[in-house]
């Protein structure tokens, strides 16, 4: 199991107009580190405030799309040109035009398996019982609350915790906890 | 953005977060009601029918359809281009409306998205069975083999099909099944018994809401809808050609692709609200999807049908301006040759039937819009049938011309097919969430109703202190 040396300080909000000031505040004004933060559905203008870099996917789709695209066609036009010509209609044996359906759909299949597999590898995501990458700090989550986390080692001295909990209680969490990820492993059992 | 206060919400009853999840997720945690069980029943009787009949076609042959030579595309390729057209609102509105912004596709995506799936599940079976040796359908993929490494032919339609269908299931399942991980975290997160948790846990692969993830999610999502949406219109354009890229008069025409995918997204839209119209009842999401979004809907079906009418004109003008005799024969016969009463049935359902939309009250009359999306649906399998059947059976040589009709094992087929389609559907009501939850809750607090009574009480008393101003200076 993922037993990571860190110790959470979780900030429970059910506003995203609070989420957000909390996230800003936090950010900017108090200079601390976010570690995460967890929503029932995408929080516009959060990517902002965490300063998150942009994704790297479309850029992942675009390059297997063009490859395969293009080898389905180098590979097309072997087999019309080169391995068993014949003539199909009057048509020439390189028939460009006629390779562009073709073309298209597997540009547009391989682009989109990528994408999703990408996405699924850099988030972690696996179809198994215990993902012990993304812990669920609350059942309520996927519902409608949303949770700030910060995080510092174990071993870190204590004012860390108290001046997390201090940050988080000022900007209006409803509840604020101390957990670890073998915290979640008990209650998952 | 701003939204006008003017504008019906999108979401009404003053829900909360809990509430949206508490209404859509219930009907996965309950048993479902005796309609439910009811239709059920009726979709797997006509399911295991068609399986019937689908069996016959392969031990016995295609001898047992009521094809001849001259009329060798019937019943089958009618209802393959139907489901098809049919398939193609769900992604319409999953990806086209996303790149448009259009907030109201929350409600009926998912439904939507799943319907496109099955629909294009039972298009898949008609390919596969209609070939006279269906064990050997793998044929068509280009592997290397050892009868000279005979290739299948890149030039032909019917192979773009097969590429196109294929991928256009594939992409749709991904991007369907994309949307719905968050809404299984949801469900898994509600789960009381060990064995249900477990399940929709590895459905939702460990999703936890993090922000990290839903900025890779709109991201994939975004993408996902820019490449699904050339893929709509090439899909339907391509089976287009499997007609228009013949010699036969009547099906020899450029304005195919454009007709094809117009009709395409006219009788999926009558399917989704058919599906939609019934679900919204039966499961008591009347405050999701609301009078406003059967109203919209409406108005994308008079659009699409109203360019499907058009589409009939231009090849009406273009037998007569091509002055061909043999394209204007064909016409003529349309309307008063043996399949006449086909040609009518269509025109009725598909030019006359959309025009109604016009009227406000007839868009939001939802017994009047049910009745309607049948109506178009009927309508728009005929329009396959005179397009196949009527030009095949009087083309170039006079001496093959023929009649023909389904035999009741096609006709049975058919059924099977919509037995397959609600059976899946009715499954997938029962076990995942009908609605995009995480989507309808990010558009809460922009369209939901208290936001706009709140915004139309902030109007009017700017109205009223602007009258007040008004009158005190005059």
């Amino acid at each position: 199991m993922n037993m990571d040396n860190k110790k959470y300080v979780l900030g429970y909000f059910d506003d995203e107009h609070q989420l957000l000031h909390a996230v800003k505040n936090i950010r900017q004004e108090k200079r601390m580190d976010i570690q995460n933060v967890h929503s029932p559905f995408p929080v516009h203008g959060i990517d902002d405030l965490l300063g998150m870099k942009r994704t790297r996917i479309p850029v992942m789709g675009f390059c297997v799309g063009i490859t395969c695209g293009i080898l389905m066609v180098v590979f097309m036009s072997w087999i019309h040109a080169l391995d068993y010509p014949l003539v199909y209609g009057g048509k020439p044996y390189f028939a460009l035009p006629s390779f562009i359906p073709i073309w298209f759909e597997v540009t547009v299949l391989t682009a989109a398996f990528s994408m999703f597999f990408t996405f699924l590898y850099s988030c972690r995501l696996k179809p198994a019982v215990k993902n012990e990458f993304n812990p669920v700090w609350d059942r309520r989550i996927t519902n409608d609350l949303f949770v700030i986390s910060l995080s510092a080692d174990k071993n870190d001295p204590p004012e860390i915790f108290q001046n997390y909990k201090n940050a988080l209680n000022e900007n209006g969490a409803l509840k604020v906890e101390e957990k670890t990820l073998a915290d979640i492993e008990e209650e998952e059992d | 953005m701003y939204e006008s206060p003017i504008r019906e919400p999108l979401i009404n009853g003053n829900k909360n977060y809990s509430q949206i999840t508490d209404d859509i997720v219930q009907h996965t945690e309950k048993m479902p009601n005796k309609l439910w069980f009811l239709a059920f029943a009726l979709s797997v009787s006509a399911l295991a029918y068609g399986g019937i009949c689908m069996f016959l076609s392969v031990f016995w042959g295609i001898g047992e359809w009521g094809l001849n030579k001259t009329i060798d595309w019937g019943w089958g390729i009618t209802n393959f281009v139907w489901w098809v057209g049919i398939g193609h609102a769900g992604t319409l509105i999953s990806a086209v409306l996303l790149l448009f912004r259009q907030k109201w596709r929350t409600a009926v995506n998912r439904s939507a998205e799943a319907m496109t799936i099955f629909a294009v599940l039972c298009a898949g079976l008609f390919p596969a069975i209609h070939m006279g040796r269906p064990w050997l359908a793998f044929f068509v993929f280009p592997y290397p083999n050892t009868r000279g490494s005979v290739w299948p032919n890149f030039n032909s339609p019917l192979l773009w099909d097969v590429f196109a269908i294929s991928t256009y299931l594939l992409v749709s399942l991904l991007f369907w099944y994309t949307g719905l991980i968050p809404d299984l975290a949801t469900v898994r997160d509600r789960a009381q018994s060990k064995v249900r948790r477990a399940i929709y846990s590895v459905l939702s692969m460990g999703w936890n809401g993090s922000a990290r993830h839903w900025h890779r999610f709109e991201v994939l999502s975004l993408v996902l809808a820019g490449i699904a949406t050339p893929l709509v219109f090439s899909v339907h354009s391509i089976v287009s050609f499997d007609f228009a890229t013949s010699v036969i008069p009547g099906w020899h025409t450029t304005i195919f692709p454009p007709y094809f995918v117009a009709g395409a997204i006219f009788s999926g839209f009558a399917m989704v609200l058919t599906l939609l119209l019934i679900a919204r009842k039966t499961m008591n999401l009347e405050d999701y999807i609301t009078v406003g979004h059967v109203d919209v809907m409406c108005k994308i079906i008079l659009v699409t049908g109203s360019v499907v009418g058009i589409a009939y004109i231009t090849e009406l003008f273009m037998a007569w301006y091509s002055q061909s005799p043999y394209e204007q024969y064909t016409f003529a016969t349309r309307f008063l040759g043996k399949y006449s009463w086909a040609y009518w049935i269509m025109m009725s359902c598909n030019v006359i039937t959309p025009q109604f939309f016009w009227f406000r009250k007839l868009r939001r009359n939802l017994l009047f819009v049910f009745f309607m999306t049948i109506v178009i649906n009927v309508g728009m399998w005929y329009e396959r049938f005179v397009i196949i059947v009527s030009s095949l059976s009087q083309d170039y040589l006079p001496s093959s011309w023929m009649l023909y009709q389904g035999s009741w094992v096609e006709v049975g087929i058919f059924a099977g097919t919509l037995g397959l389609f609600f059976t899946a559907f009715l499954l997938f009501a029962r076990v995942f969430p009908v609605i995009a939850i995480a989507e309808v809750k990010s558009i809460l607090h922009t369209s939901g109703n208290q936001v706009r009574e709140k915004e139309m009480k902030k109007l009017e008393k700017g109205k009223a202190a602007e009258e007040g101003e008004h009158v005190l200076t005059h």
